[in-house]
């Protein structure tokens, strides 16, 4: 291992390895900016240029996008309420209140530097469970996935203020999850005839509607700029450093975030949204004070950026020991690896361990690298949230709809961003949370393909979820969840009556 | 800003609508066989219910506080608005195509709706086009969508 | 200096990839599409085949063009309603694409009116158990009655061998129970390693990496002539129906291309595969070249239809 590492760091110190790291780096952060862009569709790009290179060369440029696409994606979350990538979306619950209130700053230092010690934590957690890779990914079967997402969809409902309307946003998600072609049942599900629904609602059109275009409407209904500060009032813009500083306050949210990150990383076929939203819900469930959340506390940034950069080393397990991807950008990453004769399986671990060890002190570098650029262009972005709103609103619309089109090239998916930006401006306006949605929409396959391969495998005896154990410790954590809220509100009543 | 409580009228038709609709997606999910539709029709009948709780709750509410209707009508007229300009972006993206659309769009809206001189609105029309241009075409190398009439004429 | 070439060369990769995403000049531009998006087999097939095939070609440009959608139907269908002139070309995948008609789905394209230029990849398909298995032989599998077996959504090649294997095997008739829906190839070769089911197939491509780390173990494989040592073909074991079970990866135009265009087109395909340049770059990436002419493809097409249809009942959705 250690003769690996050297090898490793003595790679990455020559000139043309940093170079494709920068490059990748500045790749990624563009492409993380670009709402309906990402890391995946940098790695599609740049793909066909790794042609000609060495492996391990190929490897540091898709670790620099990987290491940055992610924190690339807050800036736009966090000015715009534009989730960049699809698991910067959870960090627009606090961080676009922030920049109502004229902190973007903050928020995007904290963003940064929680991004970056989310990476450290899980490169750190990646190296030390590599050896025992394996028996963990066959930790999950069918019955845990379910009770999975069951867990993801449970702690986001219970943490909303109406119960009601996010049960109905759940199922609405669960719904728009079903629409396309089931390959289990082999049935076509409400695609009313269009075949353009036959692959069901992709994700980031639908993300960038329901956040982008949403926000553009209500812009438009408001009028004013983007920050209700007054430019002059402000005075100096200040903040990345405070926002570095916020999220040493919070260690704990750093450190559960990075964790959650991690876990939910390694679980093969379970993507970054679900990483950054359960880590958003996790830390607004075990916040004392969770007041203000979803009205800009700093804690609602670092929580899911610190695991939206921890999931990468998580993720890479799977892909990388048994070659199931997490997300698409994995699933491509997976691609690279196998064009330069690296298969990945149980064997790769071991025979190819200098070149992974490339990979992790890249994506790590990377990691680093793009929270300093990002803090040092921060000063810059600010200034857009003081654009006056009219001149946004057109300008906003017209670059979210074009990422929309880049994203496949389907006209499709632009009318898709469009129709779901109606949706969301109707659920801001009456208090449906568009955060259940997504996290259904996102779940909802899931939930539904690994009940009936569970049910099937237990002869549709459903104590088989109870049976299996990785299926039971989640239920575990499944009760727990719905009984802490409870049991918090019984103590304050009778601390109440005592007193 | 208008709070909840005076969009009343509105809320209680969105909630009426979202209940047809589960009881739409219920009553389609009824055609699927055995595994696809086993889902379907068990959150079907969770969406039913907790539509139709919320349409009561909403009645409810609307019943005990009248509100007078003008406001609503005015507010629900600003966003329709609105909306009809997400449309026209929409309708002239798949007619014209995004590089002519973009700068025609954003000039329109800049003198038309936000009454920006025609001066400054042609300058950021010009800075936000040259923005995707250089980005997706010229950058990343995209071939942007031409737009219906473009398309049948070649 | 070396600093400078990498970064030229990073220029002119984006330049090259933006190929990819465009049709530059038609009269001299060869597109090949892939209906999947990058990163997957089909489009490591094309995209190493591409530059060869532009040499031997002349020169023309040739590029890969992804369109994805609707389980691959999107892409071929684009294919084949493109016009005859030979600048459109596709690479399809066997049984794959041919599945939906024999299922009697509507689709945009026949491929036995397809214009075949050759086929690059040939793989014959391994019936897997977990390493800790009981099950050791056919035989043993033949007999366990209440079997699960681990598999691929309806529609998938991957049950589609299994079904017609269990109806070949006679297993039909105990009424196996399908786990399918596994995300692709590995997670249901994982789900097998796991414990979820008993039994699985997949092509010796993906399975070959498992075989070799120990665990998973191999029952028979399909295929004229095993390729792991102590494992019967089919025919060996006494089930010879099941030895064209394949997965084939051709290249092929839309129906009517002229016979000068298609023999120049066909021509330039053996050129390439004869190359052995090619031939060992197309191993250093994992292909499981096998290549045949237009000629012969677009027979054994035929063929191996016929072979499908066979199995139409067999084949119908078990979930």
């Amino acid at each position: 291992m250690l003769d690996s590492f050297v090898t490793a760091t003595l790679y990455l110190a020559d000139g043309v390895t940093l170079m494709y790291l920068m490059l990748g780096v500045l790749v990624g952060l563009l492409f993380g900016i670009i709402p309906g862009l990402g890391g995946a569709t940098a790695i599609a790009l740049l793909l066909p240029l790794t042609f000609g290179m060495e492996p391990e060369q190929a490897i540091t440029l898709m670790g620099g996008i990987m290491g940055s696409s992610a924190i690339g994606g807050s800036v736009t979350a966090i000015l715009l309420n534009a989730p960049g990538t699809a698991p910067n979306a959870a960090t627009c619950f606090d961080g676009y209140p922030l920049t109502r209130q004229g902190k973007a700053g903050l928020a995007i230092g904290a963003a940064a530097t929680a991004s970056s010690l989310g990476g450290i934590v899980g490169v750190v957690v990646l190296v030390a469970i590599l050896p025992m890779a394996k028996s963990l990914v066959l930790l999950f079967g069918p019955p845990a996935f379910f009770m999975l997402a069951v867990l993801g969809l449970v702690s986001l409902t219970i943490s909303n203020n109406n119960m009601l309307r996010g049960l109905i946003a759940a199922a609405l998600g669960l719904f728009i999850g079903f629409v396309g072609y089931d390959d289990m049942g082999g049935t076509l599900r409400f695609t009313a005839g269009i075949d353009y629904l036959w692959d069901g609602i992709k994700l980031v059109p639908a993300l960038i509607g329901l956040f982008a275009i949403a926000e553009m409407i209500r812009l438009m209904v408001e009028g004013g700029a983007i920050s209700k500060v007054d430019r002059n009032e402000l005075g100096e813009v200040k903040g990345v450093g405070a926002g570095f500083k916020a999220v040493f306050k919070h260690p704990r949210t750093v450190l559960s975030g990075s964790f959650i990150g991690t876990l939910v990383g390694i679980v093969p076929g379970v993507g970054g949204t679900v990483a950054s939203f359960l880590s958003y819900s996790f830390t607004v469930q075990s916040s004392r004070d969770s007041s203000q959340f979803g009205k800009g506390d700093i804690r609602g940034v670092i929580a899911p950026e610190a695991a939206n950069n921890a999931k990468d080393g998580g993720s890479l397990i799977p892909t990388l020991a048994f070659g199931i991807p997490g997300s698409a950008e994995m699933a491509l990453f997976l691609g690279v690896l196998v064009l330069h004769g690296m298969q990945p399986g149980p064997l790769l671990l071991i025979e190819r361990e200098w070149s992974l060890l490339v990979l992790i002190i890249a994506l790590l570098l990377a990691t680093i690298a793009s929270a300093c650029v990002i803090a040092v262009a921060t000063k810059y972005l600010i200034k857009i949230t003081f654009i006056d709103s009219s001149i946004l609103i057109p300008t906003v619309l017209s670059v979210a709809l074009v990422g929309a089109y880049a994203l496949e090239g389907s006209l499709g998916d632009v009318i898709m961003a469009a129709v779901f930006g109606v949706i969301g401006y109707v659920m801001i306006r009456l208090d449906y949370p568009r955060i259940t949605l997504v996290i259904a929409i996102v779940l909802g396959g899931m939930m539904e393909r690994n009940f009936i391969q569970s049910m099937l495998m237990f002869r549709s005896d459903w104590t088989g979820f109870f049976r299996d154990t990785t299926s039971l410790v989640i239920f575990m954590i499944i009760v727990m969840a719905l009984a802490l809220p409870v049991l918090g509100r019984i103590r304050r009543r009778v601390r109440n009556a005592n007193a | 800003m208008p709070t909840l409580n005076s969009l009343a009228r509105p809320t209680v038709l969105i909630s009426c609508f979202m209940l047809m609709l589960a009881i739409t997606l219920l009553y389609l999910s009824q055609g699927f066989g055995r595994s696809s539709g086993m889902f379907p029709r068990f959150i079907g009948w969770v969406f039913v219910v907790l539509t139709a709780a919320d349409v009561v709750v909403q009645l409810v509410a609307w019943y005990q506080r009248k509100l007078p209707a003008s406001t609503e009508t005015a507010i629900t007229f600003k966003q329709l608005k609105s909306m009809g300009w997400l449309l026209g972006l929409v309708v002239a993206l798949s007619i014209f195509g995004f590089l002519i659309t973009i700068p025609a769009y954003i000039f329109t809206f800049l003198t038309w709706r936000a009454g920006h001189d025609k001066r400054r609105s042609a300058l950021i029309a010009i800075g936000a086009l040259a923005f995707v241009w250089v980005i997706f075409v010229w950058l990343l190398d995209y071939e942007l969508y031409a737009g219906l009439l473009l398309n049948n004429l070649s | 200096m070396k600093i400078k070439t990498a970064l030229l060369s990073a220029v002119a990769g984006i330049a090259l990839m933006s190929g990819a995403q465009a049709d530059v000049d038609p009269s001299d531009t060869v597109s090949i599409v892939v209906p999947y998006g990058p990163g997957g087999g089909f489009d490591r097939a094309v995209r190493g085949f591409a530059p060869y095939f532009s040499e031997a070609l002349g020169g023309a440009n040739v590029i890969t063009e992804n369109i994805p959608g609707a389980g691959g139907q999107r892409g071929s269908t684009e294919v084949s309603r493109s016009e005859p002139d030979g600048l459109t070309l596709g690479i399809f995948n066997l049984p794959g694409f041919a599945l939906p008609a024999i299922l009697g789905e509507e689709v945009g394209y026949d491929l036995r009116e397809l214009s075949w230029i050759g086929r690059l990849e040939s793989d014959d398909y391994v019936l897997i158990v977990a390493a800790d298995s009981d099950i050791q032989t056919l035989d043993d599998l033949i007999a366990v009655d209440d079997l699960i077996i681990t598999s691929t959504g309806y529609g998938s090649t991957v049950l589609a061998a299994l079904q017609i294997t269990a109806s070949e095997l006679g297993l039909a008739e105990k009424d196996p129970i399908y786990l399918s829906g596994y995300g692709g190839t590995t997670d249901a070769i994982v789900g097998l390693i796991r414990g979820d089911g008993q039994v699985s197939m997949a092509p010796v491509s993906s399975v070959t990496p498992y075989l070799e780390s120990g665990d998973v173990r191999a029952l028979a494989m399909s295929g004229n002539q095993s390729l792991f040592e102590g494992v019967p073909t089919f025919a060996e074991a006494g089930y010879p129906g099941l030895t064209p079970l394949n997965l084939q990866r051709s290249i092929a135009g839309p129906p009517g291309i002229d016979d000068a265009t298609l023999a120049q087109l066909r021509s330039a395909f053996m050129d390439v595969v004869q190359n052995e340049e090619y031939l060992e770059y197309a191993r250093s990436i994992g292909m499981n070249m096998s290549p045949m002419n237009g000629a012969d493809t677009a027979a054994d097409i035929s063929s191996s239809f016929e072979f499908y249809e066979r199995f139409t009942t067999s084949l119908q959705n078990p979930n």
